[in-house]
């Protein structure tokens, strides 16, 4: 058992800190987050910087591990462009490979995800878009909710209902995704403002208004969508742990700057047992976190994905950083509200809620559970 | 548990919530709370709830007053740590300080909104400050009249920097005093703003010819305003609680009507048992504040303000993820009660000093100590 990382992936894990830690300057983030702005500058450096790269998998884990250490708005918004790239990879036609992945593997366009509508979220069958065929065309109908990338995606990768189900249990049935363009007559978008953290990532409200779908942008096999979905999920889950464990790692890296700072300032605080006792419990939940995340990678990356230790490594994760942030909030207290350590806390939340919520992966982690 | 001249105070907040503050609470967020919903405040004798009547104020005992913040948070919290600021800890410190006809001069304008007023509690409220960082120009010093006194520095944290009114500790030799004062503070820039957005948040800088400040104390002035703030953790509960049964109530709601699979959120039990365990949490401890026979005494309002706060995180917190992604966003109250319960942990005291105070009450000096 090898609990360490090949020295190429050490050094893009190296290579990404440094990025980081030039470029997300505090004027930067401060700005992404009061204004809520997408940082494209950020975006098209950290794809020339070759840290966008799909096919680098444990490199992209790496990177967004230390990019959300830095800055977890930021460091999202500058790996995120090519949200949704695996189900093309996965399931694509060559066609779709070429005019839709290809550009934003060269950093050229970006993409989305589209699933979650305003009645269902966790509820993934539970959608109402509507994906029919009329005389020979597809039609697409409907709207989402929430979708990341959603006023700057060139495309979105879309699940809609193109078929009823036999029945209620059936729901999962009669899914269908396909790949709509933000240029395609009846596509709009608002964006949602006034988010909690995040406030660098761009999310919408996007609306199908009888887009017509050219046949071959229907993903895979019709009425698979619900499975590709979800093994879409059994990999950007991990990317959120990923993202979780940076964050509490940044609440760490800034509680031991804190002490130090303390210590230089003769405060008798930094000793407090409290004090000790609070980083040594919040370093143990994330080398803990770390084994669960590396271990749902190594599985993954070896096309021998466990949905039971993503989920546990997506819960758990979100839960150390919930609570990392927390803590060392309270901790700080006045010294941390008006530094990055209070955008930490608005921040970390939302690793609880996407990608599946803390409930979700509790669900799916019990019901595998009781298949095995 | 509460008298009926307390119900009756409470349903009045509740109209007067209902009437001006349910619609404009996203306003108040995002432009301050404005001057209209001050008037009104005041006018109502909300903005001088706690302070004497004979300073101009409503002179509401103090679980009445807890009782009303605890009402105006579930509505605004900025709004009622707005009234907080104004009557737990200026009024307070004025009052206990200061000649009284000086008091009630300042104080009536504070209670009729023709004034607003300001501590500045970094001192106070930041890990491990000995001394005041303010400190009182030597050169110029303390001639009787106060006409040559000056005052330079800086205070990186400060609610509501435009007040006609500061309090601030300084230091005027080896010792410690606090001052009143009314001119020469300006805004360097606004701090990133966790919560309580309805009450701006500024570094500023003080060059104050202040001819007019006022020695609230010479000696003892950080630990003056420590206490006021300690003595003040009845309110801060009663705030807390305020806000958790705002947050827990509208979850429930909310799981009363959204659907998944099928099914009502409440249907599913880990949602169902979490909000319980939470509306049992909170009437138990709304029940012990609002029974209490001396909201006077510092160790059960220590502990109960402790034990609010840490309630309040977590309800907040459970009521947001209830609520999934629309819990995220400010149009639903949820996420501003998530920001408020860590703004009220912040801008109230720190919690480690807090357990260290309350340890040495309870198990003497040498208890907390490493
Ligand atoms: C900033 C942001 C960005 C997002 N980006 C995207 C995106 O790019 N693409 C996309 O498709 N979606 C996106 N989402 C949506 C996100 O994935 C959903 O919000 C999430 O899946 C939860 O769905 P919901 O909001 O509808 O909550 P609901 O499904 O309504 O759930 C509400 C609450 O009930 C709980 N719950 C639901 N069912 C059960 C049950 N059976 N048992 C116990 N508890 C249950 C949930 O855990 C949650 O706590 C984004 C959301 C946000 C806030």
């Amino acid at each position: 058992m090898d609990f360490s990382l090949p020295k190429e992936i050490e050094d893009i894990r190296k290579k990404a800190r440094d990025f980081a830690v030039k470029e997300f300057t505090q004027e930067l983030t401060l700005t992404c987050d009061a204004t809520e702005t997408y940082p494209d500058d950020i975006r098209k450096k950290a794809y020339n910087a070759g840290f966008i790269d799909v096919g680098n998998p444990w490199g992209m884990l790496v990177s967004m591990e230390e990019f959300c250490r830095v800055d977890p708005g930021v460091g999202m918004s500058a790996l995120v462009p090519g949200f949704g790239s695996e189900v093309i990879m996965l399931y694509g036609s060559d066609y779709q490979k070429k005019k839709y992945l290809e550009p934003v593997l060269k950093g050229e366009k970006i993409s989305g995800f589209a699933v979650t509508e305003p009645i269902a979220g966790s509820d993934v069958a539970g959608i109402s878009t509507k994906l029919y065929k009329k005389d020979g065309k597809w039609i697409l109908n409907g709207g989402k909710m929430f979708i990341t990338n959603g006023t700057i995606a060139n495309h979105f990768y879309v699940l809609a209902r193109s078929a009823e189900p036999d029945s209620p249990e059936k729901r999962h049935h009669g899914l269908s995704m396909a790949i709509v363009e933000s240029e395609m007559k009846g596509f709009s978008s608002t964006k949602i403002t006034g988010k909690l953290g995040m406030r660098a990532t761009s999310t919408a409200e996007l609306k199908f208004d009888n887009i017509e779908i050219p046949q071959e942008n229907i993903i895979g096999e019709e009425g698979k969508g619900f499975y590709y979905v979800m093994s879409f999920f059994n990999i950007s889950r991990i990317y959120v742990a990923a993202q979780a464990l940076g964050t509490a790692e940044g609440a760490l890296d800034r509680l031991k700057a804190y002490l130090a700072a303390l210590k230089s300032r003769g405060s008798p605080m930094a000793d407090y047992e409290s004090a000790q006792f609070l980083l040594s419990e919040t370093a143990t939940e994330i080398e803990a976190a770390r084994m669960l995340m590396y271990m749902a990678a190594d599985k993954l990356f070896k096309f021998e994905p466990d949905p039971v230790i993503t989920s546990m490594a997506k819960y758990y994760s979100a839960s150390v950083a919930a609570k990392a942030t927390r803590s060392v909030m309270l901790f700080m207290g006045l010294d941390g509200i008006a530094t990055d350590m209070e955008r930490f806390y608005r921040d970390s939340k939302i690793t609880e809620i996407w990608e599946g919520t803390s409930e979700i992966e509790k669900l799916v982690i019990s019901r595998m559970l009781m298949k095995k | 548990m509460l008298t009926e001249e307390q119900e009756v105070l409470r349903n009045t907040v509740k109209d007067f919530c209902e009437k001006y503050l349910v619609k404009s609470a996203l306003d108040i967020e995002r432009k301050g709370i404005s001057d209209d919903i001050k008037q009104k405040l005041a006018e109502n004798g909300f903005l001088g709830a706690y302070i004497p009547q004979d300073c101009g104020g409503s002179g509401l005992d103090k679980k009445s007053y807890a009782l009303m913040l605890q009402e105006f948070a579930g509505y605004s919290p900025s709004v009622a740590f707005w009234i907080f600021l104004n009557n737990s800890i200026f009024s307070e410190l004025l009052i206990k300080n200061l000649d009284k006809t000086i008091c009630r001069e300042i104080l009536e304008k504070v209670a009729a909104n023709k004034a607003t007023a300001a501590v500045l509690f970094e001192d106070v409220l930041k890990n491990s400050i000995a001394a005041p960082q303010l400190e009182i120009d030597e050169n110029l010093s303390v001639k009787g009249d106060n006409s040559a006194l000056k005052i330079k520095g800086k205070q990186d944290y400060v609610l509501n920097p435009g007040a006609d009114f500061f309090i601030a500790a300084v230091k005027k030799g080896s010792e410690d005093g606090i001052l009143l004062l009314n001119k020469g503070v300006s805004v360097v820039a606004d701090n990133p703003h966790l919560g309580f957005r309805g009450i701006r948040f500024s570094k500023v800088v003080l060059d104050s010819p202040t001819k007019d400040a006022v020695f609230l104390s010479t000696t003892n002035g950080l630990d003056l305003i420590r206490k006021t703030y300690n003595n003040a953790s009845y309110e801060v509960a009663a705030i807390a609680i305020g806000i958790a049964k705002a947050a827990v109530s509208a979850a429930i709601d909310y799981a009363k009507t959204r659907k998944t699979f099928g099914s009502e959120l409440i249907s599913f039990q880990p949602i169902a048992f979490s909000l319980e365990s939470y509306i049992s949490e909170i009437d138990r401890m709304e029940n012990d504040l609002y029974n209490s026979t001396s909201p006077e005494d510092i160790k059960n309002a220590l502990r109960a303000k402790l034990k609010a706060v840490e309630m309040v995180l977590n309800a907040s917190s459970l009521a947001l993820q209830v609520h999934g992604g629309y819990g995220y966003i400010e149009d639903f109250k949820i996420e501003r009660f998530y920001r408020d319960s860590m703004a009220l942990a912040v801008f109230t005291g720190n919690h480690f000093n807090d357990m260290i105070n309350l340890s040495k009450i309870d198990f003497g000096d040498k208890s907390a100590v490493y």
